[in-house]
């Protein structure tokens, strides 16, 4: 693949997983360059899709922690990610992509629900959840990416699930979603 | 059904096109000496840069240092008098609220603030200003150390530290027990600072429209910055500082005719005749994010 084709396959990946760890796009958009700019300065050569899908992750992961635990970035806040009056769009990045009027309202509930419940956990539990729901990754290669044990991935996974379905119970947030 | 929200949400968020299309055309060009700065990171950085081409020192925070090197393709910042300083430690009290590590002539580390031992720093400051209110506070004061003002420069550097966490970047949750905590800080560091000298009277000042702005929790942007203190205006807008003379830059004037034309140019001049002239260039998928180029 050229490295064109590299930055276009990546793009997404990179900037989600960006966005989960910062919880803006702002944020999302600095790490986004950082990591591609690594790329463009390193030009590491990739084995297979499979090797720069985990380098890809891995210097996303190490640009999200720099970026975040900067100078002024000391304390990690939750409530980065959007919250009390609802997800902005702006903000969020979260674009349309519903049908009907109705089913945008309902999507939208359930979304800035999420959100709100997101928010409330580490930014490294949001970085499992997301490994783990919407990268697909096994936990195996989770902890491969972040150089954990693959004991350790399995129980923060595990808790960051439960907190986020215990949260999600108390608030009764479960119950939107079920619409 | 949690799993499927979020997927769903999350399929929703991609990088803007033309982020994308940016990285492939740097990727692309690879031209050495570009690089991605915001606007304010980058005035501040050349400025940094040219002071110490000069011969001055500057103390500045860790990324803009980082910027300071990158433009000027200085190795070593010690070397070139650029003092990185870090932000190490945090508490809600002022007095303690930050320490900033500085690094010494010989690179060692050396904790604490700013003292009046160091080497001359020059000033500028950098205003920000509520587009609603028309409220003007300056978030930055490099400024000389050996004067009276110094203390005056200290207080404010740390109350504008504060300012920032709270309301440019938006740490703290409006109305919570640490805004409310950070907001009596920085009234408790207004205090402090001495309004005697013309320095004092404006970093006061600065700081009192900064509270009033995060008491009413509203947002403030960039506007402009120029340079204080050892500067030489002329009537054309010019200034000179220890020998180099700069074509007046008003990140006002950057900003409009950037986006209005998609690029624009910055020269400074040394009173020797030596020009450095850098192309800024837009990138659309953000308005305060601009491409720093020299220009031959």
């Amino acid at each position: 693949m050229t490295p064109e084709g590299i930055i276009r396959t990546y793009s997404d990946t990179v900037y989600r997983i960006a966005f989960a760890r910062a919880g803006t796009k702002a944020d999302a958009d600095d790490i986004y360059q950082e990591v591609f700019l690594r790329y463009i300065r390193r030009a590491p050569e990739f084995r297979d899709e499979e090797h720069a899908k985990a380098w890809f992750i891995r210097v996303t992961v190490n640009c999200s922690r720099k970026y975040l635990g900067g100078a002024s970035r000391k304390k990690e806040v939750p409530g980065e990610w959007p919250a009390e009056n609802g997800p902005e769009k702006e903000e969020t990045g979260v674009t349309d992509s519903f049908g009907t009027p109705e089913e945008h309202i309902l999507a939208d509930e359930r979304m800035t629900e999420l959100l709100r419940e997101l928010q409330k956990l580490s930014s490294d539990a949001r970085l499992l959840l997301h490994l783990f729901y919407f990268e697909e990754l096994k936990t195996g290669e989770i902890a491969r990416v972040l150089h954990r044990k693959e004991s350790t991935v399995r129980v923060q996974l595990k808790r960051a699930r439960e907190q986020l379905r215990l949260q999600s119970e108390k608030d009764g947030v479960l119950e939107i979603l079920r619409g | 059904m949690l799993e499927q929200t979020y997927k769903e949400m999350m399929n929703g968020i991609k990088p803007d096109a033309a982020l994308v299309e940016a990285m492939v055309e740097r990727q692309s060009e690879r031209k050495k000496g570009v690089f991605f700065l915001k606007p304010m990171k980058a005035a501040v950085a050349v400025l940094c840069g040219l002071m110490v081409l000069a011969g001055g020192t500057v103390a500045v925070d860790a990324a803009t240092g980082g910027a300071v090197r990158k433009l000027f393709g200085f190795r070593d910042s010690v070397v070139n008098g650029v003092y990185e300083a870090e932000y190490v430690e945090r508490k809600l009290e002022y007095k303690n609220h930050y320490r900033m590590t500085l690094y010494d002539e010989n690179g060692e580390k050396r904790a604490g603030f700013v003292s009046k031992q160091d080497t001359p720093v020059f000033s500028f400051r950098i205003e920000y200003k509520n587009v609603n209110t028309g409220n003007v506070f300056m978030p930055l004061t490099l400024h000389e150390l050996e004067s009276e003002d110094a203390y005056t420069w200290r207080v404010y550097w740390l109350m504008n530290s504060l300012v920032k966490e709270a309301l440019c970047q938006g740490r703290y949750e409006y109305g919570s027990e640490d805004y409310e905590g950070l907001v009596d800080s920085i009234e408790a560091g207004l205090e402090e600072i001495d309004r005697s000298t013309e320095l004092g009277e404006l970093c006061a000042l600065g700081i009192q429209y900064a509270i009033e702005d995060l008491k009413e929790n509203r947002n403030c942007r960039v506007l402009s910055f120029r340079i204080l203190d050892k500067i030489n205006w002329d009537e054309k807008g010019n200034y000179t500082v220890q020998g180099f003379s700069y074509v007046k830059a008003d990140l006002d004037e950057w900003m409009r005719e950037a986006e209005e034309n998609g690029t624009t140019e910055f020269t400074v001049e040394a009173d020797g005749g030596v020009k450095k002239t850098y192309k800024i260039k837009v990138n659309s998928y953000s308005p305060f994010t601009y491409t720093y180029e020299p220009v031959e």
